[in-house]
C-alpha cells in the first residue's frame, strides 16, 4: 500500500527513481538473452530451472547494490524519490526483494539435478572444495541473518547500524561469487557483457558501501551548532541551538541527522525533524523519549555541542498558494515538522486546519502556543484532539469539522498506523492522490 | 509489514526446500522430512506472528495460509517426486561404480592419461546424469592407450569445450 502510494503520486522525479531502478534491475535478464549463448536455448526443465537461477541471482544481485546506492543520503537519489524519508524506504524494499530473489537463486539451480540425482543436487547446497560456490553460500547465510535481524528484532540503534555495515562484508563475498562462479551467463569469455555487468554492479555496491562508511563524514561539512536551551516537558525535551559558524539553510518540516558531543552520550546520529521556521538563524528540534538513546538526552546541557547533517526530506507545504485549503494532521510527536510550518504560515495566505491527536492531555506539545496561533492568525484553525476522550481521529471527524475534503491538500505526519488509517480513509472518500503528503516518521 | 511477511513466507519457503532437499539427498529415512517440515512450520508461523503482532488483520492471515498451503502442496509433491527417482538413483549409482572399476583397471601409460582418467573419476562422483558420456571417453581412452606404446599428449579430439578450458585453467 505505501508503495502504491509513492507510485501514484504526481511527480514525474518520482516515477524517474523507479525507472532508473526497474531498468538497472532488468539489464541482467536482458543481457542473459543477448550474450548468453546457451540461455537462448531454453528447450527443457533442465535449461528453464538453470536460466531462472541465474535471472534471481543477478537480479537480486543488482538490487543489493542499489540498496547501498539508496543509503549514501546522495541529493540527486533524494531529489527523484520525493525526500530522503521516501529513499529508506525504497532501500527497505529493495533490500527485501533482493535478498528474496538471492534466496531462491540456488534452490532454482539445483533443480536440474532432482529428478535423476537429489544427492548431487544436496551437495551444491552445501560448503564443498569449489570455494566459488562457498563464497555465495556463506554470502547467503549472512544476508539471511542480517536482514532477519535488521527486520524482525528490535535491535538498539547502534548494534542495528553495526550489523548493517556488515552487509559490506557480504557484499563482497557475493561479488567474489559471481566473479569465480561458472554459470550459463559467465560461461563467455572475460570480456563478455556478464563480466562487464558483474564490474558495473559491483562497483556500484561496493563504492556505494565505502562512501557512506568510509568517505561521507570526511567530505560532508556538518554544520556545528551549540545547545542554548533544554526544555523537558514530560517525555519531551525542546532544545534550541544557535550555530558556531554557518546556519544551516532549511526549509520547515525538513529534518535533519543530529550527532551530540556530551560525554554521556554516544557519537552515533539520529534522524529528527526541525521545529523551526525556515532558515531562521537557531534551530529548534523536539524529541520524544522513545528508547535507549533518548532516554539519555537528559544528560544534555547548554553549551553542548551539536554536528547537523542535513537538511533533507520534502515535507513542506507550499505556503505560497493563495486561498489554498490545507489540513494538517499531526499524530503525537508528530507535530514537529508542522511546528516550523505554523511559523512560516503567519506571512502567506494559505488556509489551514492543524489536527494534532495525542493519547492524553499531557502528549501536547506547545498547546498554548498553538492556541495563541489561533487566535492570532486570521486564517489558522488548531484542532487538539485527544483520542482517550474523542475516541482515534478519523476522516469522518475531519470532514465534519473541516468541510469538503475533496477541495483540500492534505500533510499527514505520525505513527505508521496512524498516518495509514488517516490516508486509507482519505483515499475512500475520493481524496485525489496527489493532494495527500506524508512525512516516513520512525525510520531508522 | 507487507514485506515482513512477503520475506517471513519466502524465507520459510526457501529454507524449506533447502532443507528438503538435503533429507532427500543424505537421509535414508525419510520420516525426517516430516519432522524437518514441522519444524519450518513452527519457526515459519513463529516468525510471522511476531512480525504481525502490531496489526493482524484477515488479510495477513489469508495470506499465510495460502502460503502454508502451498508449501504443503509442495511437500507432498516432493515426497512423491524422491520415491519414484529413488530406484533410478540406485540404478545410476551401479552404472557409477561400474565406471569407477573400468577406470581403476586401466593400464597407464604416462602422466598425461593418469591426470585424464583422474578427471573423469571426479567427473563420475560428480555428474551422473553424464554417465554414458564419460563410458564413450573411457572407451575412447581405452584403446588409444591400448593401440598406442606412449601416449605424448592428452586425447584432446575426445574432450568436450569445457574440458579444454578447465585444462587451460590447470
Amino acid at each position: 500500500m505505501v508503495l502504491m502510494r509513492y507510485f501514484m503520486k504526481d511527480n514525474v522525479k518520482r516515477f524517474l527513481g523507479w525507472a532508473i531502478l526497474v531498468i538497472l534491475a532488468l539489464v541482467p535478464v536482458v543481457l542473459l538473452f543477448t550474450l548468453g549463448p546457451e540461455a537462448l536455448e531454453v528447450h527443457d526443465y533442465s535449461s528453464v530451472t538453470q536460466m531462472l537461477g541465474e535471472v534471481f541471482g543477478l537480479v537480486g544481485m543488482t538490487l543489493f547494490a542499489l540498496t547501498f546506492m539508496l543509503s549514501t543520503r546522495i541529493r540527486f537519489i533524494e531529489d527523484i524519490f520525493g525526500g530522503l524519508d521516501k529513499v529508506y524506504v525504497v532501500h527497505g524494499v529493495l533490500g527485501g526483494t533482493a535478498l528474496m530473489l538471492i534466496l531462491f537463486h540456488p534452490i532454482l539451480l539445483v533443480l536440474k539435478f532432482i529428478p535423476s540425482n537429489i544427492k548431487l543436487a544436496a551437495s551444491y547446497l552445501l560448503p564443498s572444495s569449489y570455494w566459488s560456490v562457498n563464497f555465495g553460500i556463506i554470502a547467503l547465510t549472512g544476508l539471511i541473518l542480517l536482514v532477519g535481524l535488521t527486520l524482525y528484532s528490535k535491535m538498539k540503534y547502534h548494534k542495528w547500524k553495526l550489523s548493517h555495515e556488515f552487509l559490506g562484508a557480504i557484499f563482497i563475498l557475493a561479488v567474489l561469487h559471481i566473479f569465480l562462479v561458472r554459470g550459463v551467463a559467465s560461461r563467455d569469455n572475460i570480456f563478455s557483457g556478464y563480466y562487464l555487468f558483474a564490474g558495473i554492479v559491483s562497483f556500484i555496491g561496493l563504492s556505494a558501501f565505502s562512501y557512506s562508511l568510509f568517505i561521507k563524514d570526511r567530505i560532508m561539512k556538518n554544520a556545528v551548532y551549540i545547545i542554548k536551551r533544554i526544555e523537558q516537558k514530560n517525555d519531551v525535551f525542546i532544545i534550541d541551538m544557535i550555530p558556531k559558524h554557518k546556519p544551516l539553510e532549511y526549509q520547515s518540516g525538513q529534518f535533519v541527522y543530529v550527532r551530540f558531543y556530551n560525554e554521556r552520550l554516544s557519537r552515533e546520529e539520529h534522524p529528527f525533524s526541525i521545529a523551526s521556521k525556515s532558515n531562521s538563524r537557531d534551530l529548534r528540534i523536539i524529541i520524544k523519549k522513545l528508547g535507549d538513546y533518548t532516554d539519555r538526552l537528559e544528560h544534555l546541557k547548554i553549551g553542548d555541542k551539536v554536528s547537523i547533517e542535513g537538511p533533507y526530506g520534502k515535507f513542506n507545504c507550499d505556503l505560497q498558494k493563495k486561498n489554498e485549503e490545507q489540513v494538517w494532521i499531526a499524530g503525537g510527536i508528530g507535530i514537529t515538522p508542522f511546528l516550523g510550518m505554523l511559523e512560516d504560515l503567519e506571512t502567506c495566505r494559505v488556509k489551514v486546519d492543524l489536527y494534532h491527536s495525542v493519547k492524553k492531555e499531557s502528549d501536547f506539545i506547545n498547546y498554548k502556543e498553538m492556541e495563541d496561533a489561533n487566535s492570532r492568525i486570521n486564517q489558522f484553525r488548531f484542532i487538539p484532539w485527544n483520542s482517550t476522550n474523542k475516541g482515534y481521529l478519523t476522516v469522518n471527524d475531519i470532514s465534519k469539522i473541516s468541510g469538503d475534503l475533496k477541495k483540500k491538500t492534505f500533510y499527514i505526519c505520525g505513527p505508521e498506523a496512524f498516518k495509514n488509517s488517516i490516508i486509507k480513509g482519505l483515499t475512500d472518500a475520493g481524496v485525489d492522490n496527489n493532494k495527500i503528503h506524508e512525512e516516513v516518521f520512525g525510520f531508522r | 509489514m507487507k514485506l515482513k511477511v512477503s520475506l517471513a513466507t519466502a524465507l520459510f519457503i526457501s529454507l524449506f526446500l533447502v532443507g528438503s532437499i538435503l533429507i532427500f539427498g543424505y537421509v535414508e529415512n525419510r520420516n525426517y522430512l516430516i519432522a524437518t517440515y514441522f519444524i519450518f512450520t513452527l519457526f515459519t508461523l513463529v516468525l510471522v506472528a511476531y512480525s504481525l503482532k502490531e496489526n493482524f488483520n484477515k488479510k495477513d492471515i489469508l495470506f499465510v495460509f495460502i502460503a502454508l498451503l502451498l508449501i504443503a502442496g509442495f511437500a507432498a509433491y516432493s515426497a512423491e517426486a524422491a520415491k519414484r527417482y529413488t530406484d533410478n538413483n540406485l540404478i545410476l549409482a551401479e552404472q557409477n561404480a561400474d565406471l569407477v572399476a573400468q577406470l581403476d583397471s586401466i593400464e597407464l601409460s604416462n602422466q598425461d592419461s593418469l591426470a585424464y582418467i583422474d578427471y573423469l573419476r571426479s567427473e563420475i562422483i560428480r555428474v551422473h546424469s553424464d554417465s554414458l558420456t564419460i563410458q564413450s571417453e573411457i572407451d575412447s581412452l581405452t584403446n588409444l592407450i591400448q593401440t598406442q606404446e606412449t601416449v605424448t599428449q592428452p586425447p584432446i579430439i575426445i574432450y568436450h569445450e569445457d574440458d579444454e578450458r578447465e585444462e587451460e585453467d590447470d
